[in-house]
């Protein structure tokens, strides 16, 4: 396993390499120049022409991205040009609430996409599955933006129970975990639903059944735990999509997180800020991947040989 | 129990159950407030960010509005862009008009308990001239120096006389220098100490800053203790918090929704004039539209009556000038373009065009309502055998693209907003000035001798008189010539909740100092 693990996070540093690459030259090869945009409408010309040379931006594309790396390799992501802050204290001020939201939220996800999955396998073509089914169809197809401002319309307008956003205690987190995990319940209840009718239909599940064990036992002993293997590998795909893409819920509730981060960061071509971004998700997804690949080895006596 | 279950494990999931059922019902139910306490605390929800605490490197106005609490100002500018003495009590003119002299308040604490002095405003005003804006809108004053503890003389190349009205800029706070020396210039942002109204007392990058009262403040101890600032920037967000009694002020409010909030008696909606306009900025030199009468015919074409009265519900108002309404110098008397769809035909005819084509670059959601507002001037154009592509560009790419030099510049017109930052007529169209072509944000290009002139002389100007005549003169050129279309002065419209009261909104859409503000 120790080893598997050393393989996977060596060929991690390419992927990396790769992803800071590509992130520099889309960022520069998009129209905008941050110096105009952050020396406001009113800038001198001579102003603009002398920030960009402060933060290095008139030097040859490869010659800022070599020097990019080379902090880079010293752990140093430079600092926003919008705020002049170190970016690694731009992010590590965000990234939390962001990790708190997409954890939250998949686990919002997995509970509710796991229970309606596993509800309308056990009992097919039955209310209950038609009921579990359509609920999931509904929340997959129901913008986050639009659930999320109907649940504080309900639970902060009407009901007074639940803040309508920001940070501050667990509470202000379950409103935003629910609007995030109700579209990956939908897609967790479609997978494990079928997932699940398909091994309830092996030999071994019937020789289960003929031995006298209960339903129930049968279900979560023998089924379940083959049958959630491709759905570890939806949540950690969905795990790692809640970290860059829960912008619009952080937007509605008012979350202080990357995904916000990032949208202004782009829209200020704050360089920096974007590179850090793009390379703490694509690292988050590096280990994501392996968690899903080690907790295969958990769920399947058979990858750990 | 169950078949199969194995024993004792029904009770330790019922007691797992129950305890979830519990941490759930206390993490659900609402935090208990003290019962019959007075309200002394007070929420704004803010549309931008605040990227900083630390006022000379902040960037969005409503922000440096939030953040100028801590800094307080050298003078103040009322809603009716009159300047009122502040930290500065007076001031008076000296070098020919190439020096104003500041006589600061006496006894003014600050929250690191030192006394604001003069070496504190020089050393504010330096700082502040480093920030981009700061640099921008102070680019004349050639040296800020001490005369004594009280006395602060900034002198300019030449008389410049917006510089009162300019020093109100709610981005040009005033900070202890002993505090920024001790922290350092990046670590003050943790520390801040000025004069103002209120301390911040924490800040969390994207969501809030917290402010808390300072009592020794020189113009009285405020009567609310703590004013917190969250950053929330979806507008349906924001009215639902101020509902749901989360906030108790926000700002930026689309006018479509001001007739549903307007019938919550708890409400108040409060529109105080803005500083911001929009106009259509024309190519000049270069495109389809060089010829002066198609962009009088353009200007004739679109109904702004109809805009302000549809699409703001009447929460704006129409732009005469190229200058805002009630600034230094203003005049609404050149406008002679009342919607006259006849007229622009006509104008087309004598031109001789037919077939009249132009694009408009416009960045979506970058000001109120301005996809609905385009759509509306294509529909009237249209009317009038015009056809106008609307380009919708992301604001950093149509930044670009609309400051881009003559010789490379595709832009036919760009919709895009501007302000008087000072309350005078020459911060909203001294721009017009053939120096100022792009990189500079001349971005129509206008070249105009007699303009030109205008523009020196009215710089130089110490009479008022006959500088606000020069500045009529010069809107009079633009509205003949029109490198711009004036199009109407934008909404800035805040709503407040139930029983806020002895609160003041900027032109600029700032806050002015809260130590008034209170609950009913």
């Amino acid at each position: 396993m120790l080893r598997f693990l050393t393989q996977r996070l060596l060929i991690a540093i390419p992927t990396l390499l790769l992803v800071t690459l590509l992130v520099f030259m889309i960022v520069h090869l998009i129209p905008g120049d941050p110096a105009q945009i952050l020396a406001g409408d009113m800038a001198t010309p001579q102003a603009v022409a002398e920030l960009r040379a402060q933060w290095g931006l008139d030097r040859p594309l490869p010659v800022q991205y070599l020097a990019y790396l080379k902090n880079l390799i010293a752990g140093d992501l430079g600092r926003s040009t919008a705020t002049r802050n170190p970016v690694t204290r731009e992010i590590g001020d965000r990234y939390p609430t962001t990790l708190a939201l997409a954890a939250s939220g998949i686990v919002v996800a997995a509970f509710l996409g796991l229970g309606a999955g596993v509800l309308a396998a056990t009992k097919p073509f039955s209310r209950w599955d038609y009921g579990s089914m359509i609920l999931a169809l509904t929340g997959v197809s129901t913008p986050v933006f639009w659930s999320g401002l109907i649940l504080i319309l309900i639970f902060s307008v009407w009901l007074g129970w639940l803040p309508s956003g920001g940070t501050g205690s667990l509470r202000h987190m379950i409103l935003p975990a629910f609007s995030l995990g109700l579209f990956d319940a939908g897609v967790i209840a479609r997978q494990s639903r079928a997932g699940l009718l398909d091994v309830l239909g092996q030999d071994y599940i019937r020789t289960a059944r003929a031995k006298g064990l209960a339903e129930r036992m049968v279900v979560i002993r023998h089924a379940f735990k083959n049958a959630v293997i491709p759905v570890v590998t939806v949540i950690g795909m969905q795990f790692g999509r809640m970290l860059g893409g829960a912008v619009l819920v952080e937007s509605v509730f008012s979350l202080p997180g990357i995904g916000r981060l990032l949208i202004t960061a782009i829209s200020q071509r704050d360089y920096p800020v974007i590179q850090g971004i793009c390379l703490l998700l694509a690292a988050s997804f590096v280990l994501i991947n392996l968690a899903v690949d080690v907790a295969y080895g958990f769920l399947d006596p058979r990858i750990r040989q | 129990m169950s078949r199969g279950m194995p024993s004792g494990l029904l009770p330790s999931r019922l007691a797992a159950g129950a305890l979830i059922v519990l941490v759930l019902a206390g993490m659900v139910l609402p935090g208990s407030a003290p019962a019959g306490s007075a309200k002394d605390s007070l929420v704004v929800g803010l549309g931008t960010n605040i990227a900083t605490p630390d006022n000379h490197k902040t960037t969005g106005l409503p922000g440096i509005g939030a953040v100028s609490q801590a800094g307080d100002f050298l003078v103040l500018m009322d809603a009716k862009s009159n300047v009122k003495p502040w930290l500065a009590t007076s001031w008076e003119s000296a070098d020919g008009g190439k020096s104003l002299i500041l006589t600061l308040r006496d006894n003014v604490k600050m929250h690191d308990g030192n006394i604001l002095k003069a070496e504190d405003v020089r050393y504010s005003i330096e700082r502040f001239r480093k920030l981009a804006i700061g640099r921008a809108a102070l680019n004349m004053v050639t040296a800020v120096t001490v005369v004594d503890d009280r006395h602060v003389k900034i002198t300019t190349q030449a008389p410049f006389p917006p510089l009162l009205r300019t020093l109100a800029y709610p981005g040009l706070s005033m900070y202890s220098k002993a505090a920024i020396e001790k922290y350092g210039d990046d670590e003050f942002r943790n520390h801040v100490a000025g004069p103002g109204p209120y301390r911040v007392t924490e800040f969390k990058a994207g969501d809030k800053m917290v402010m808390t009262a300072f009592d020794e403040y020189w113009a009285g101890k405020p009567a609310i203790k703590t004013v917190s600032f969250r950053m929330m920037p979806e507008m349906s967000a924001r009215i639902l918090a101020l509902e749901s009694g989360d906030v108790d002020l926000i700002d930026a409010i689309s006018p479509q929704e001001t007739d549903r909030l307007a019938k919550d008696s708890k409400l108040q909606i409060v529109n105080p004039p803005s500083a911001g306009f929009v106009r259509i900025y024309v190519n000049m030199q270069k495109g389809p539209l060089t010829d002066k009468r198609l962009r009088q015919a353009i200007a004739y074409a679109i109904d702004r009556e109809a805009i302000v009265k549809n699409l703001f519900k009447g929460q704006a108002e129409v732009a005469r000038s190229l200058a805002p309404p009630g600034v230094f110098g203003y005049t609404g008397d050149y406008d002679v373009y009342k919607y006259n769809p006849a007229k622009a035909r006509e104008l087309l005819k004598q031109a001789g065009v037919t077939n009249l084509k132009f694009t408009l670059l416009h960045s979506p959601g970058r000001f109120l309502l301005s996809t609905e507002v385009v759509e509306t001037i294509k529909a009237n154009l249209a009317a009038v055998g015009i056809d106008m592509t609307i380009q919708n560009m992301e604001w950093g790419a149509f930044s670009s693209a609309t400051s881009t030099k003559l010789e490379d510049t595709k832009m036919d017109a760009s919709l895009s907003w501007w302000r008087s930052i000072n309350g005078d007529a020459d911060s909203a169209i001294a721009d017009f000035a053939t120096k100022f072509f792009p990189p500079g944000n001349n971005t129509s290009f206008f070249s105009n001798a007699q303009y030109d002139k205008l523009y020196d002389q009215e710089q130089a100007e110490t009479n008022q008189t006959r500088r606000e005549q020069q500045l009529k003169e010069m809107q009079k050129i633009l509205m003949e010539e029109m490198p711009a279309v004036p199009l109407y002065r934008q909404p800035n419209l805040w709503v407040a909740g139930a029983g806020l009261t002895n609160f003041e909104i900027s032109p600029l859409s700032c806050l002015q100092p809260l130590h008034k503000a209170s609950f009913k």
